[in-house]
């Protein structure tokens, strides 16, 4: 099967009734592996990261009628997923009645013992340096730092100005290689 | 001149954030001393994971979600229609869509009534009566048979009216 690029082609096969499914299994290939790493570093663990993946996907597919185009498609799809991601963590706090840091802190405290996790010590260490962070420089350095994500269009899915996202990203790098140094 | 010009301007424009070469030294190291310990986040996902991806989402969406079937009989409905039907009923029960009273179905006292109360003139009638219902011949050409006029006068003449003739 071909690979639909054109966003704007895309877009509308996914809102027409006929050609919806192929051009929604199109946009899966397209984005699997990105949206699974950008919400693998924000909830930790595979079967989570599973979790918050499909719900996205099945978001995305019944809400595509509902996008006007405002925004890069890309960008509104980041911002999907970055939302089932916190929303995700937020109701895990609630479930087991701590707060975010909390089930951040857990999540990490797996990490060691998770099959899907190989990094070694060091890995581990800036996996607890990011924990420390507030939300939104987690965010800006997992998706610099990992992601590769520039900063314009990071910018379109945080909603947040260049400038402030590049003083975020600067602090967050201070902060972690502090962390990394004491520990 | 031209070149006068381009000598008067000293400055191209281009500003630089402040405390951007104060820091830059620092925060390109932190990147670099950084990036040497560690580039990789250390996760990886199962492997095949990303080969099924695809189908297993689309089974999730395209899976038809079982249609709810709503008994049309059940209490509730039942409620609703009865309630429609005696509210239908009593519609076409109120006054305000009584069947236009028809000349057939009049009965004889209710006519006299009406007249004798007054609501009907002369010319009311007059204007009821056809062409026909009035030529003389209709008043003149009344017979009655002997018989008739005997008991007529039996009944209703006393003799006081016969001693006036």
């Amino acid at each position: 099967m071909p690979l639909v690029i054109d966003e704007i082609q895309l877009i509308e096969e996914l809102k027409s009734d006929t050609k919806k499914e192929q051009a929604f299994r199109a946009l899966i290939t397209l984005y699997k592996e990105r949206l699974y790493w950008h919400i693998r570093h924000i909830v930790k663990s595979h079967d989570d990261t599973d979790d918050v993946l499909q719900n996205t996907f099945i978001k995305i597919y019944k809400n595509i009628h509902n996008f006007k185009g405002d925004s890069k498609l890309f960008s509104w799809i980041y911002r999907i997923a970055t939302n089932e991601s916190i929303t995700f963590i937020n109701k895990n706090a609630k479930r087991l009645q701590t707060t975010n840091e909390e089930v951040q802190q857990l999540a990490i405290n797996n990490l060691a013992s998770d099959v899907y996790f190989e990094g070694d010590e060091i890995q581990l260490k800036l996996q607890e340096a990011i924990a420390t962070l507030p939300e939104k420089q987690q965010l800006v350095f997992n998706m610099k730092y990992f992601e590769d994500i520039k900063y314009k269009e990071m910018s379109d899915i945080l909603e947040t100005s260049e400038g402030a996202l590049k003083a975020s990203y600067h602090i967050a790098v201070k902060k972690i290689e502090a962390y990394l140094t004491k520990n | 001149m031209k070149k006068n010009n381009i000598n008067s301007i000293k400055d191209s424009g281009f500003k630089v954030p402040k405390d951007y070469f104060s820091n830059l030294e620092d925060r390109l190291m932190s990147e670099i001393k950084l990036n040497q310990t560690v580039k990789d986040s250390g996760f990886k996902a199962p492997d095949d994971y990303f080969n099924t991806l695809e189908s297993n989402i689309l089974s999730k969406v395209s899976k038809k979600e079982p249609t709810k079937v709503i008994p049309l009989f059940n209490k509730k409905n039942l409620l609703y229609i009865t309630s429609i039907a005696a509210a239908v009923l009593l519609l076409f029960n109120l006054s305000i869509f009584e069947k236009e009273t028809k000349w057939d179905t009049l009965d004889a006292d209710t006519v006299e009534n009406y007249i004798l109360n007054g609501n009907v003139g002369t010319y009311e009638i007059a204007s009821l009566l056809l062409e026909g219902d009035i030529e003389e011949e209709n008043f003149t050409s009344i017979e009655f048979t002997d018989e008739a006029m005997e008991g007529y006068f039996i009944e209703n003449a006393n003799i006081e009216d016969l001693m006036i003739k």
